[in-house]
C-alpha cells in the first residue's frame, strides 16, 4: 500500500498544475453551498439573538425594517424622530422601562448612540477600561472601535458634522473618552455611546458659551439691561465640555419636546407587553410598536427564499462540475493508457493499477474536502465579523 | 516528499488551532449585595419626606454640602459614582438642581416628583431672559420648582415618593403607609395656617427676586411679581429706576427674600415703601428644627409681619 501511495504522490507532484487545478475545481464546487449554509445560519443566529434580547421597539410610524435595524444594529437610516414626551408617557404607564435612543450622528464614521445608563445594564455591557458616562460631553466606546481607532480613556473624539458644507448646521463636539466597553460580540462593539443630553448638545439643542463681562468684552455685548448683559452673535460657543465650562451649558426648550430616534421597551411582564402592543395598535397613534423577532423572521423568510434559488443554482453547478470532473478523469485515463500498459508489463496486477488510479481520485477529493473544511471552520469562527463587514458596514 | 506533506498538514493544523479562538463571552454581571438601600435626593424638602417615610430603613443621601446651593452645586467624580449606584434618585423636576440636567444618571432609578404634579405646575412666561445672536433679548418660559412651599403639593410629592419606596421596600409597606398618613397630618397643619393667611390677608401682592414663591402665592390667593434680580448681586441704578417706575404704577409694599438682604438694600426698599421679609424656602436643612417646625415658625412670623403691614400690602387701585 505504501508503494501505491508513493507512486500516487509522485505522479500528483509531477503533474502539479493538473493536481492543483482539479483540487481547486472540486473545492470551489463544494465551498459555495457550504459557506452559503454557514452564512445563512450565522445571519439567522445574529439577527435572532439581538432581536430576542430586544423585547419591543417603539418609533415614529414609517419603515418597520429601518426602525428595527437601526435600533438594534445602528445601521444608517433616516428615521422620523419622536420626542421624549413619548418616553415619559410609556414610563408613566408602568408597563415597561423605556430606553431612549438617539441615532442621528456619527463619530469618525462609527455610529454615535445617545442613550441613558440603563442601556448598558439592559445589554449587560461592562466597562473594561475607565469609567461609565459621567457628564455632558463624555463618551464610552465599543471594544472593536477602540482597537480600530486606537483610543483609550482620557483621549478625545470629535463627532462628525451632519453636513460639512452647512456652516450654520450643528458644530462637532470634542468628546472626552471616559471608558471602553468589554467585547460583547454585538454591534455595541463598533459604536460610540454618549448620554442623551450630549447628543442634544451635538444637535445644537443645548450649548455653552463664555459668560460676558460688559466692562471687558465690549465687542461681544449687544446691550446692557439692568443686571443683565445681552451678548451678540460673536460670542463663541464651546466645542468641548470641560469642568470649567460645564455650568454654562444649557438647553433651549422643554426636555419633553427634545428629539430621539427610537425607544427600546423592556416590559415588566407578558401582560404589560400585550397591553403596550394594544395601546399603540391604533390608527391615531403617533408611534408604532414592533416586536423585533417578528421583523427579523420576516427578513429571514426573504433570505431563505433567496437561499432556495442559490441552492438550486448550486445543485446545477455541482452536477455540471461533477460531469466535468468525470470527463477529465476519463480523458486522463485514456491519455495514460500507455503508462498502464508499461506498468502491466513490469508486473503490476490490474487491481494495483486501478488502485493507483482510485488513490489519485481519492487524494484529490480528500484534499479538496480538507480545504473546504478548513475554510468553513475559519468562516464559522469569523462569521460574525465577515457578515458584519459584508452586510452591515 | 512525505515529509513535505506532513509539514503541510502540521502547518494547517496549527493555523486551525490559532483560528479556533474562544467566542467572546459576556461577563456575568456581579451584583452588589447591599442590604440597606440608598436613596439620593436633590434638596432638603425631599430629604425630609424620605426620612419621614422610612426612617433608618434606607440610607438617605443628600449629596449637597450644607453651605452649597442645591440649585447650582455639582458633585465630584466620587460622589457622582455614589449617586449613579444608588437604588433610587429622587429629583424635584422643573429643572431644579443643575447637576441632574448635566450629569449621566440611570433613568430607570430616577423619580421625578414633578410628574405627579403635572396639573398643578406653574409656568412663568418670563422665567429666564436670555439672548443669542442679534435678535435681542427674549424670554423663556419656565416651571417654578419650589413646590413644597404649598403643603398640598408637598403631600402629593410625598405620595409619589411613598409609592416608589414601597416598590423598593415591599416589606415596609405598612410602615411607609402609616408614616405617610402621619406626614400628611403634619402638612395639614401648615395648610391650615396658609388657609388662615388667605382668609385674613386676601389678595396679597409682593415682590421677589426671582420665581420662587408662586405656589405659596397661589395657595394664599396672592400675587408675586418677580424682579429678575440676580441672586447675590446688589441692584444697580438702572434696577432701582425700574423699580421706581413699577412702584409708581403698582405700589406694592412687600418683598420676600430667600436670604437676609444687605441692610443698604433693605433701606433703599423702605424708601420706596417696600418692606422686606425673609422667607427661607428651605432648600437646605435649617440650622435648627426640621421642615415642619421651621416652616411653621416662618409662617407665624409672616402673620405677625403682615399684621404690621396689612394696610400697605395691596397694590393701589387705579
Amino acid at each position: 500500500m505504501n508503494g501505491i501511495l508513493r507512486l500516487t504522490f509522485r505522479y500528483l507532484a509531477y503533474n502539479k498544475l493538473k493536481t492543483i487545478t482539479l483540487i481547486l475545481c472540486v473545492s470551489l464546487a463544494l465551498l459555495l453551498p457550504v459557506l452559503l449554509q454557514f452564512g445563512v445560519v450565522q445571519f439567522e443566529q445574529d439577527l435572532l439573538a439581538r432581536a430576542r434580547s430586544t423585547p419591543l421597539i417603539a418609533g415614529a410610524k414609517g419603515s418597520r425594517f429601518d426602525l428595527a435595524l437601526q435600533s438594534m444594529y445602528f445601521s444608517r437610516a433616516e428615521l422620523e424622530p419622536t420626542t421624549m414626551q413619548e418616553v415619559e408617557s410609556i414610563q408613566e404607564t408602568g408597563y415597561a422601562l423605556p430606553i431612549p435612543l438617539a441615532l442621528r450622528f456619527t463619530a469618525q464614521g462609527a455610529p454615535l448612540v445617545g442613550t441613558t445608563l440603563d442601556y448598558f445594564e439592559f445589554r449587560k455591557l461592562e466597562i473594561e477600561k475607565g469609567t461609565s458616562l459621567r457628564r455632558l460631553g463624555d463618551c464610552v466606546i465599543g471594544a472593536s472601535l477602540a482597537e480600530k481607532i486606537q483610543l483609550k480613556p482620557g483621549d478625545r473624539l470629535m463627532s462628525d458634522p451632519l453636513n460639512v458644507f452647512d456652516l450654520s448646521g450643528n458644530y462637532p463636539l470634542k468628546m472626552r473618552v471616559v471608558g471602553v466597553l468589554g467585547k460583547s460580540g454585538s454591534p455595541d462593539d463598533d459604536a460610540v455611546f454618549v448620554d442623551l443630553k450630549t447628543e442634544w448638545v451635538i444637535s445644537g439643542i443645548g450649548h455653552g458659551h463664555q459668560s460676558i463681562n460688559a466692562a471687558t468684552d465690549k465687542d461681544l455685548v449687544l446691550k446692557q439691561e439692568d443686571q443683565r448683559t445681552i451678548a451678540n452673535a460673536a460670542v463663541p460657543q464651546f466645542n468641548e465640555v470641560t469642568e470649567d465650562n460645564l455650568a454654562s451649558f444649557h438647553f433651549h426648550g422643554q426636555s419633553e419636546t427634545f428629539p430621539i430616534s427610537s425607544i427600546i421597551l423592556v416590559p415588566a411582564d407578558e401582560k404589560s407587553e400585550v397591553l403596550l402592543l394594544g395601546m399603540y395598535d391604533a390608527e391615531n397613534s403617533v408611534l408604532q410598536l414592533i416586536r423585533p423577532t417578528e421583523i427579523v423572521n420576516e427578513l429571514l423568510e426573504l433570505v431563505f427564499r433567496v437561499k432556495q434559488l442559490f441552492d438550486m443554482n448550486t445543485l446545477l453547478v455541482s452536477v455540471s462540475v461533477g460531469l466535468l470532473l468525470a470527463l477529465i478523469f476519463l480523458l486522463s485515463l485514456r491519455l495514460r493508457k500507455r503508462e498502464r500498459q508499461t506498468m502491466f508489463q513490469l508486473g503490476s496486477s490490474r487491481s494495483t493499477i486501478w488502485k493507483l488510479q482510485l488513490t489519485e481520485i481519492a487524494f484529490i477529493l480528500g484534499t479538496s474536502l480538507i480545504i473546504v473544511f478548513g475554510i468553513a471552520v475559519v468562516f464559522r469562527i469569523y462569521a460574525y465579523q465577515i457578515m458584519r463587514f459584508l452586510f452591515i458596514e | 516528499m512525505m515529509q513535505r506533506i506532513y509539514l503541510v498538514i502540521a502547518l494547517f493544523s496549527l493555523t486551525m488551532l490559532f483560528a479556533c479562538q474562544q467566542e467572546p463571552q459576556q461577563k456575568s454581571k456581579t451584583t452588589t449585595d447591599n442590604t440597606t438601600p440608598t436613596v439620593v435626593v436633590v434638596n432638603y424638602p425631599l430629604e425630609f419626606i424620605v426620612e419621614s417615610l422610612v426612617g433608618p430603613d434606607v440610607k438617605v443621601l443628600n449629596p449637597v454640602p450644607a453651605d452649597a446651593d442645591p440649585e447650582t452645586w455639582f458633585p465630584d467624580d466620587a460622589m457622582l459614582l455614589k449617586i449613579q449606584q444608588a437604588d433610587l434618585i429622587i429629583t424635584n423636576g422643573a429643572d431644579f438642581a443643575d447637576w441632574v440636567k448635566k450629569l449621566s444618571l440611570p433613568r430607570s432609578k430616577v423619580l421625578r416628583t414633578s410628574l405627579s404634579l403635572k396639573d398643578a405646575l406653574i409656568t412663568v412666561p418670563d422665567f429666564d431672559v436670555h439672548t443669542h445672536g442679534a435678535g435681542g433679548a427674549h424670554s423663556h418660559a419656565g416651571t417654578v420648582a419650589f413646590f413644597w412651599l404649598d403643603p398640598d403639593l408637598m403631600t402629593r410629592q410625598a405620595d409619589a415618593i411613598a409609592k416608589k419606596l414601597i416598590l423598593l421596600l415591599p416589606q415596609e409597606k405598612a410602615k411607609i403607609t402609616a408614616n405617610l398618613k402621619k406626614l400628611q397630618g403634619s402638612l395639614l397643619l401648615l395648610s391650615q395656617k396658609l388657609d388662615q393667611l388667605r382668609t385674613n390677608y386676601p389678595g396679597l401682592h409682593w415682590f421677589s427676586q426671582r420665581p420662587v414663591y408662586q405656589y405659596l402665592a397661589r395657595r394664599i390667593n396672592g400675587t408675586v411679581h418677580h424682579l429678575h434680580w440676580e441672586k447675590n448681586t446688589a441692584p444697580n441704578e438702572s434696577t432701582w429706576s425700574k423699580l421706581n417706575t413699577m412702584q409708581e404704577q403698582q405700589k406694592i409694599a412687600l418683598m420676600f427674600w430667600e436670604q437676609r438682604p444687605e441692610e443698604k438694600v433693605v433701606k433703599e426698599l423702605q424708601q420706596r415703601g417696600v418692606a422686606s421679609f425673609v422667607l427661607d424656602p428651605l432648600t437646605v436643612k435649617p440650622a435648627q428644627g426640621d421642615y415642619l417646625t421651621e416652616m411653621q415658625r416662618q409662617l407665624n412670623q409672616l402673620e405677625a409681619f403682615l399684621k404690621q403691614h396689612t394696610s400697605s400690602s395691596k397694590p393701589a387701585e387705579k
